[in-house]
């Protein structure tokens, strides 16, 4: 699928050469685009990643216990967030709006995983990721790690989250970015989303995905 | 298991114009990506996020607990959030300070914002203040009450009654509608609750699940 707003994007790490070459590149997917044989010309409302961009690993361990990566979802569009289980507003919303994605989409819903990384991999256990996550939707996906493979997940997707100390009977709470990132079925990581997007907005553009 | 409806939504977020297209290597920056050209203080400053725990504490363990399936007993039972629209009517300030209820063992003010699409959330030792002559409304979108350590499943659909205690107006019950969606945008706000010099309304609770215990 050819994106119509898609320009080279800012490379920290691409050398002249490189960035001479993305320039040329855009031009050609430019022309192709704009050509009768353009293609879908569909604009995603979501924040959108250049391709081919192939997501983040995400290499931690399952709700059930099982080691987990992201080849196990080839083929599927897959919705990820970033929480923890003591969050009361945005990671329960996240979650509902998630089951409202899927049912926005239909028969597609069975090609759309739900994956849900905790940042509070010290108190959220498997067993008790499997726990919440069962209130949602049994077939959602939780992760968990040690604390360098959660960071190093987190930062994969450029998700930042902060343990607080804090007055509250629980002893800490998380800051912790709210937002939401879209993985393609051929494994791209493709877009983001903001804390609190529609899901019928979501729904559109993981429709537009396949 | 609940099955979330279609919500009607608050405002649509949206992050630039949709056009904004990075090339991201495997080490995206959320907040570069959802801020550029945005001004920003020393404090957000564009760039590899610090996607560390950093010194996550020690989770204590909360006395009297007792936790079955090999739950981790420092991490609680779970958690809810209870919204509410105060209206103080009076011409002095008053705070939601606390409260009781059956459905969870601690019930906390906090307040929460989204800044730079990061989610912050802190314990309100001080209480909640409702200035005078004016609203506190607790949404999902900013401050709440926390109910910690949940006793039961908030299942949509139920209720269940909490005191709240406020610094001037004492204390006031109120019977909670567990629902998805808030209840003044849905149409069906219940009625309000006057004591002294507050009103409250739009009172409701996100479902949610106990864990463990």
């Amino acid at each position: 699928m050819i994106s119509q707003n898609a320009r080279p994007g800012l490379a920290s790490r691409a050398g002249r050469t490189s960035r001479l070459l993305a320039i040329a590149l855009a031009a050609m997917i430019g022309l192709a685009a704009c050509g009768p044989f353009g293609g879908d010309d569909y604009t995603f409302q979501g924040t959108e990643l250049d391709t081919p961009n192939p997501a983040p690993a995400l290499n931690l361990t399952d709700q059930t216990g099982q080691p987990f990566s992201l080849d196990r979802l080839e083929g599927k569009a897959v919705l990820l967030f970033f929480g923890f289980t003591n969050c009361p507003d945005v990671c329960p919303l996240t979650l509902s709006d998630f089951g409202a994605v899927r049912a926005e989409l239909g028969d597609r819903a069975e090609d759309v995983a739900v994956v849900f990384v905790t940042v509070d991999p010290a108190r959220d256990t498997p067993e008790r990721i499997a726990e919440y996550l069962s209130f949602f939707d049994a077939s959602y996906i939780g992760l968990t790690g040690t604390d360098e493979q959660i960071a190093a997940a987190a930062q994969g997707y450029g998700v930042y989250y902060q343990a607080q100390e804090s007055d509250s009977s629980l002893g800490y709470l998380v800051d912790h970015t709210a937002g939401s990132f879209v993985i393609d079925p051929d494994g791209n990581y493709r877009l983001l989303y903001a804390y609190g997007t529609d899901p019928a907005v979501i729904a559109e553009d993981v429709r537009h995905l396949f | 298991m609940p099955n979330p409806p279609l919500r009607t939504r608050r405002s649509l977020i949206t992050m630039g114009s949709g056009t904004l297209v990075a090339l991201v290597t495997g080490a995206a920056s959320w907040r570069a990506l959802a801020h550029e050209g945005h001004d920003h203080g020393p404090a957000a400053t564009p760039g590899t996020p610090a996607a560390t725990p950093g010194a996550t504490p020690g989770a204590t363990p909360i006395a009297g607990h007792d936790h079955a399936h090999g739950t981790n007993p420092a991490a609680g039972t779970g958690v809810g959030g209870l919204y509410l629209t105060i209206a103080n009517a009076g011409p002095e300030p008053d705070a939601l300070l606390g409260g009781v209820t059956d459905v969870c063992r601690v019930v906390e003010p906090h307040t929460m914002q989204v800044t730079d699409d990061v989610a912050s959330m802190t314990f309100a030792g001080a209480g909640l203040p409702v200035a005078a002559d004016a609203s506190l409304e607790l949404t999902p979108e900013g401050d709440h009450v926390m109910l910690v350590d949940l006793t039961r499943d908030l299942q949509p659909g139920t209720t269940y009654d909490i005191t709240l205690r406020f610094a001037v107006a004492g204390e006031v019950t109120l019977t909670v509608p567990v629902r998805w969606d808030d209840p003044s945008a849905a149409g069906d706000a219940a009625t309000a609750v006057t004591t002294g010099a507050l009103t409250i309304s739009n009172v409701w609770t996100r479902p949610a699940p106990m864990i463990g215990g």
